[in-house]
């Protein structure tokens, strides 16, 4: 069986880097995932993960102009590969299969 | 907005360094910003303990990441390789290059690996392993030593056992054990077995428990419960044919019907390689004190620390002497149990073996240095060119590094097989030697661990310095120097320290590897005044319940002897209180002579015997009278001395008639001189013998005698008709362990022999591979200085000249390295003194002359073929190649 399910923390990346679309910088994303999950993290587990998924293929990574209110600092932006697309879309699917049915009184208490 | 707040700058300097390594720039920006936005709300407190916690994230994550990114980057590199893998194909392409060195490095490693995992299998096999028993390293051996000179803790009074044992809280609990030697009958082939007598919870302390039956309980130990047994593994196996039915069988133990309980899982042993256990049947008071022994051990209670339990001992030992008036001057020891159950003496010679071990792998490492240093030199060239393209230094290093590894991997595989075979040899040299229990050498876990790292030793010391030298100077020089060896003056030189610390190695394993083999060859000269080939010797074992009284075992001993005596085939038959020669003087006293507490006593050996056993053992009356049936329990004590026993104390030959004290007591009974002897001479050449003294067997009585038989060449055929005659008698009297006194004195040596021919394999490779050193530093520096060489012709050097130059360099390297190998050489044969025959001393001339013989030999035959390659270059081609 081929390995589709992706780490939770690669997974909550990628999909950070799918809502920020054309604006998924690290700094971004690391604000995309705790905005959402109400969660303090790492910002090296972040960048790790960054990495690890341009190696795996599943992300690729482009150096932007450096941008003056920035302080002139060059920047990364990621954009999801075919693969790495594909690769979300069946962790969320294999997710939203095993969700589906289960006691809405589970969900509510889960997200509290 | 509000105002900025920016990170201390200390914290900030360091995120500076961290932080782009693993991310943009843009990523420190935003660390920054978070942090204002955290001082703002939480305080700058809050704030800079979150910079900190995310600053120690990436601390931790970049070596990671660095790590992961080395095997398994994709990224383009600028000078052209592509990855690990074509830097291996590169490496091998080098090391078919030049096939001589390869293989030379190969065995040097192989030999380095192989030897040094050989010895670590021994000593992990004899002592890091430890006991085989669940956390062996709480238990502890308890005992009585001196005060004034304590040494290993000996065996204990049942009276203190029982005291410690009331009073003691550091332990889980006290054991106690002694091991004693029954004929057991009834289902087994009768002999005598060794056994233990244990307290029953004993096998609960060392948490083993049988695998068929039961463990012993309490009320086994009750004085009028039924007589219990368990077997070992071993017996249960041979006697029992391993029937799982023997348990509820009956046997008879020392003539006691016993029933079998349980049987021992295999390999167990306690204290030694026992062939059964019995719980001691006797009620604990601390009033009991019959003169019986025990040995103690304890299983320290989770938490408590040996020296706590050594403190709250000593306490205990104190009051239960004062309370009974004694033993104020012993106190208590607890030291760990495998300390106790080891031969005192093990260990130094186990460690000495290791370092010495470690000197050959040291010799192999840098011989492979060596090679490599001279492979570097002629590769300066190539090296220059691919750094002039571009390639890192670290690139360069990491290729090296790689031929290094593969050249180890290969010395390492060979290096198992060395082991593996090396292993195998031990333990066929030591299976009859009767080691103890939990001596397991064999290859596991924490030998390969230990290959490995040597491995991984071996791959950074000979190939790091080497390629770190080689990649550190300026590509300009090594391009400009042609031939590329003119920049190696300054590794050669390096190379020839290199040389005479090999030489200087295998000189101290050399040495102490001649005197092991000279011992094992005095040990075989071993010449007797006896026939020694021709006298059968056995131990005589009794039934416990007969011959009671001394008395009886007397009158039982003087017709066994007539018996014996009697037997067809036999010439003479006497028995002993122990075979010949007794091995341990004891001190003695001369009546009329002053005891000069200055001076250590007069020794002696010690040995009661038959009658008939002067002339078992072909000795010569000179003075006086044998033993005869005169001399009996009651009558006066006699003694007869040999020879060398008045040589030494009588020098005027006056001993008959005068009286000597045995162990030297003052309630030791004084005993008459009544005869002389000749001197039993079983020494080895340069032994010293000590004087003996013999004493009649029944004033001397033993419940454990050994018979003697002076029979024909084939003294164990004797054996049927002994033990028929001996049945005749008393059908309970079993002769066990026959052999051959020769083979019974040989016994001994075996030692010499497995650690000598340790040794002697030590000293062989380290002195091939310091061989192969020289050889190697020669061969190159002649080659290096083949212009030099050519010049020194053109200007009129003759052919003998420039050989005697060469080999003189040579000679001279291994000069240094003998002269400093002396001390340290004399330095380990003193440490290793007790496991050299005491006949060779740590300055033995012969040892080191024929050491430096050996070395100067092969350094004269490594050196040799340079110097002649040296002699035949042609002056013309050699100044012309530049």
């Amino acid at each position: 069986m081929p390995r589709i399910f992706l780490g939770e923390l690669e997974h909550l990346v990628l999909l950070a880097i799918v809502r920020l679309g054309a604006h998924a910088y690290g700094a971004a994303i690391i604000a995309e995932i705790e905005t959402h999950t109400r969660k303090d993290v790492s910002h090296a587990a972040i960048y790790l993960a960054l990495q690890r998924l341009k190696t795996k293929g599943l992300i690729s990574a482009r150096e932007s102009s450096a941008e003056t209110e920035r302080g002139g600092r060059a920047r990364a932006t990621f954009s999801l590969t075919r693969t790495g697309s594909a690769r979300l879309g069946e962790t969320g699917a294999a997710l939203f299969a095993m969700w589906s049915g289960v006691n809405p009184a589970v969900r509510s208490r889960s997200r509290s | 907005m509000s105002q900025r707040l920016e990170p201390p700058r200390s914290l900030a300097w360091l995120a500076a360094r961290i932080v782009p390594r693993l991310a943009d720039d843009d990523a420190l920006l935003a660390l920054s910003d978070r942090y204002s936005d955290r001082a703002h709300v939480a305080g700058t407190r809050a704030a800079n303990r979150w910079y900190l916690r995310q600053l120690a994230g990436f601390a931790v994550t970049v070596p990671v990441h660095y790590l992961a990114s080395v095997f398994t980057t994709r990224r383009p590199q600028l000078d052209g390789g592509r990855s690990l893998a074509a830097d291996a194909r590169y490496s091998l392409r080098m090391l078919r290059h030049r096939p001589t060195t390869t293989a030379l490095a190969v065995v040097a490693l192989s030999l380095g690996i192989g030897l040094t995992a050989t010895m670590f299998s021994i000593v992990n096999g004899v002592v890091l392993r430890g006991l085989p028993f669940d956390d062996a390293s709480r238990l502890m051996y308890v005992g009585p030593v001196n005060i004034a000179r304590p040494g290993r803790p000996g065996a204990t009074s049942l009276s203190d056992f029982a005291g410690w044992r009331a009073q003691q809280a550091a332990f889980e609990g006290l054991a106690g054990f002694s091991t004693i030697q029954r004929v057991v009958t009834g289902g087994l082939a009768p002999n005598r077995y060794r056994g233990a007598l244990v307290t029953p919870n004993t096998f609960r302390l060392l948490r083993t428990s049988p695998v068929i039956g039961r463990d012993f309980i309490d009320a086994d130990g009750a004085p009028d419960a039924t007589p219990v047994i368990i077997l070992s593994h071993r017996l249960w196996r041979a006697q029992f044919g391993a029937d799982p039915l023997v348990i509820n069988q009956l046997v008879r133990v020392g003539g006691i019907p016993t029933v079998i309980v349980g049987v021992m899982p295999d390999r167990f042993g306690f204290p030694e390689a026992q062939d059964f256990w019995q719980p001691y049947q006797l009620q604990l008071t601390s009033a009991r004190n019959d003169g019986t022994t025990i040995r103690v051990i304890g299983r320290l209670k989770p938490g408590r620390s040996l020296d706590a339990a050594q403190a709250e001992l000593a306490a205990i030992a104190a009051n239960v002497a004062t309370t009974s008036g004694r033993n104020e001057k012993r106190t208590v020891r607890v030291i760990p149990l495998i300390d106790h159950l080891l031969p005192s003496g093990t260990m130094t010679p186990l460690l000495a073996m290791l370092v010495a071990v470690l000197g050959v792998m040291l010799i192999a490492c840098s011989n492979v240095t060596n090679l490599q240093l001279a492979r570097m030199a002629e590769r300066a060239r190539e090296v220059g060119v691919r750094t002039a393209l571009g390639a890192s230094r670290g690139r360069i290093v990491r290729q090296l590094l790689l031929e290094g590894a593969m050249l180890a991997g290969a010395g390492a595989a060979l290096g198992f097989v060395i082991t593996d075979t090396a292993v195998t040899l031990f333990n066929r040299a030591i299976a009859d030697t009767d080691p103890p229990f939990f001596v397991d050498v064999r290859i596991d876990l924490a030998v390969v661990v230990v290959v490995t790292l040597l491995t991984g030793v071996a791959v950074i010391v000979s190939t790091l310095l080497p390629a770190l030298r080689a990649t550190g100077s300026n590509p300009n020089t090594a391009l400009q120097n042609g031939a590329g060896l003119g920049r190696s003056m300054r590794l050669n030189r390096f190379a020839r320290w290199l040389v005479v610390g090999e030489v200087l190695t295998s000189s101290v394993l050399l040495v102490v590897s001649g005197m092991m083999i000279k011992s094992i060859v005095l040990s075989a000269q071993r010449s007797y005044s006896f026939p020694a080939e021709e006298i059968l010797v056995a131990s005589l074992t009794l039934d416990d319940k007969k011959h009671v009284t001394t008395e009886a075992l007397a009158e039982f001993y003087g017709q066994a002897e007539e018996r014996l005596d009697a037997t067809p085939g036999v010439r003479r038959a006497a028995l002993a209180s122990g075979p010949p020669p007794a091995l341990f003087p004891e001190p003695i006293m001369i009546e009329g002579r002053e005891v000069d507490v200055r001076k250590r006593l007069p020794l002696a050996t010690r040995l009661g015997v038959s009658p008939g056993f002067f002339e078992v053992m072909h000795a010569q009356l000179i003075q006086g009278r044998f033993f005869n049936r005169a001399d009996t329990i009651g009558s006066e004590p006699v003694v007869i001395v040999d020879d060398l026993f008045v040589k030494r104390h009588f020098p005027a030959h006056e001993a008959v008639g005068k009286r000597i004290r045995a162990q030297a007591g003052e309630k030791a009974p004084w005993l008459t001189i009544i005869g002389v002897v000749s001197t039993l001479d079983s020494k080895a050449p340069l032994e010293t013998q000590q004087p003996a003294m013999f004493v009649p067997l029944v004033q001397a009585i033993t419940r454990a005698p050994t018979v003697l038989a002076a029979g024909g060449h084939d003294p164990l055929s004797l054996i049927r008709e002994l033990r028929s005659s001996l049945q005749e008698l008393d059908e309970d009297a079993v002769l066990v362990q026959p052999r051959s006194l020769a083979d019974h004195l040989a016994r001994d040596n075996w030692r010499f022999r497995v650690a000598g021919g340790l040794f002697l394999s030590f000293g062989i490779a380290a002195m091939v591979l310091a061989a192969a050193g020289l050889y190697g530093v020669m061969a190159f520096d002649v080659r290096r200085r083949t212009q030099e060489i050519g010049v020194r012709f053109a200007l009129g050097a003759s052919r003998g000249s420039v050989v005697r130059m060469i080999l003189s360099e040579g000679l001279t390297r291994v000069g240094i390295g003998v002269c400093l190998g002396l001390v340290p050489a004399w330095g380990l044969a003193t440490l290793l003194s007790s496991w050299i025959y005491s006949t060779v001393s740590p300055t033995d001339f012969w040892s080191y002359a024929v050491m430096v013989l050996l070395l100067f030999g092969t350094g004269f035959c490594a050196s040799v073929i340079p110097a002649r390659r040296a002699a035949i270059v042609d002056p013309i081609v050699a100044v012309r190649t530049t």
